[in-house]
């Protein structure tokens, strides 16, 4: 009886072996700098200084699709979190004033909003609401006005009226929602406060805790600083660079407000992206699409589309 | 004289003896100072008050407020206790966060317990839990 027990113990580690011996995590290719061990809750810790400066100036931001295909690692990072208890009807926002702020996902949630010919979105916005949480017009503990990417690594930010003692932000937040999905967008305020290497290094440590979570980061590039033009395209080309290295989705935000008017930034505070005259960002019709926040709305809607398409394929 | 003289130093001693001490924080003002710079996002300082382990987490800390200006009122620290080599300390106090001349938000300080350790005989932020 015991021998039985001991093989098929031996057996079911074996079978384990395979499976992650051959998970996508490992056969990873795009970049050389991410040490992928075969689960996700072992990802190496970035490390200050370890920044390829010449692989994210070598990126072509334009090559980028501006809504991203799943990849079998993104696919396995959501179904890791699946079997961690994490929500499939949730996600979490993850950012700066450009995310925590009401112009951003929340009019969706508050059923302010009219899909014009994106009707097909109709189920995303369905999947995402429900009685116990709406996704879009939740406040996240892991966005506010003035974080950059280290804010959030930082206990000393957690509210302890949401937060548990020694919590950061970001914890407090997958804490509370356990969600499958996080949106991540930061370089707002961080090229004006953060160097190269600081940048690269946080963005890395919150996509890692991200991934250990069970939660499928959605990472995007962000909005252009006309301040610092040369410093915009840099960090927007370490986002890329740091989603292909962990295979995981990138919304390209920049490239898709490049066209738009001021490049889809509010002229009087850059910080912020421009919205339609009539406030309306989640109205999806032509006269709104010139501005920025409207544009994000979509693109972040699509994505959520086509994650739900991809995750639940048989 | 030689008394007079004599007096006279031991008086100095005593003195620079004291003013010594006063110098020294206690652990829960070291924790205090730690905390107060931090929020100005003084890195060189924020290492200078760490002990050897944590100066390079030090670093780290000091760009997560650099995007705003902060304080922290009313910040008051006391020694809850020991563990191993370390004094714990818990802290109270409100942080004021202004960003971008938006109204300042406040929110109380969360229950972070820090690690507070003497080292070359003072007394210096060593970690949090």
């Amino acid at each position: 009886m015991f021998k039985k027990i001991a093989f098929l113990i031996g057996l079911s580690i074996f079978g384990l072996w395979l499976i992650l011996a051959n998970s996508p995590l490992q056969t990873y290719q795009a970049g050389a700098a991410v040490d992928f061990t075969p689960t996700p809750s072992l990802l190496s810790d970035p490390v200050m200084g370890n920044l390829d400066l010449e692989a994210a100036s070598a990126i072509d931001l334009s090559t980028y699709p501006l809504i991203p295909s799943i990849s079998d690692t993104a696919r396995q990072i959501y179904e890791d979190g699946l079997t961690k208890g994490n929500n499939p009807r949730a996600f979490v926002k993850i950012g700066d004033c450009m995310t925590d702020n009401p112009f951003f996902l929340i009019p969706i949630g508050e059923d302010d909003y009219d899909l014009g010919e994106y009707s097909s979105l109709a189920p995303v916005i369905s999947y995402f609401v429900d009685d116990d949480l709406d996704s879009f017009a939740r406040k996240s503990q892991a966005a506010a006005g003035g974080f950059n990417a280290a804010s959030i690594l930082d206990s000393l930010w957690a509210n302890p009226e949401f937060c548990e003692a020694g919590e950061t932000p970001l914890e407090c937040e997958f804490r509370a929602v356990q969600p499958s999905i996080a949106l991540i967008m930061f370089g707002t305020n961080d090229v004006f406060y953060l160097n190269e290497a600081q940048f690269d290094f946080f963005l890395r440590s919150i996509v890692v805790q991200t991934i250990r979570n069970g939660t499928l980061p959605i990472m995007s590039t962000f909005p252009h600083r006309p301040e610092f033009p040369e410093k915009s395209v840099l960090y927007n080309q370490l986002v890329a660079l740091i989603a292909t290295e962990y295979d995981v989705p990138l919304i390209n935000l920049w490239q898709a407000l490049s066209t738009l008017p001021n490049q889809g930034i509010d002229p009087e505070d850059t910080t912020h992206l421009s919205t339609p005259e009539s406030g309306a960002v989640c109205y999806f019709i032509d006269e709104n699409m010139q501005a920025g926040f409207t544009v994000r709305n979509l693109l972040t809607l699509q994505t959520l589309d086509v994650v739900l398409q991809a995750v639940q394929e048989p | 004289m030689r008394r007079h003289l004599s007096i006279l130093l031991t008086l100095l001693l005593i003195s620079l003896t004291l003013s010594a001490c006063a110098d020294k924080s206690s652990a829960p003002e070291s924790i205090e100072n730690y905390l107060k710079t931090k929020v100005k996002g003084d890195a060189d300082k924020l290492a200078s008050l760490s002990c050897k382990e944590y100066e390079a987490q030090a670093l780290l800390d000091a760009a997560s407020f650099e995007s705003v200006n902060a304080r922290i009122d009313k910040l008051t620290c006391k020694e809850t206790g020991k563990q191993d080599k370390f004094t714990l300390i818990s802290c109270e106090g409100t942080l004021v966060i202004q960003y971008r001349g938006e109204d300042p938000r406040e929110q109380n300080l969360s229950g972070t317990t820090y690690l507070a350790i003497k080292e070359d005989d003072e007394w210096k932020m060593c970690g949090q839990q």
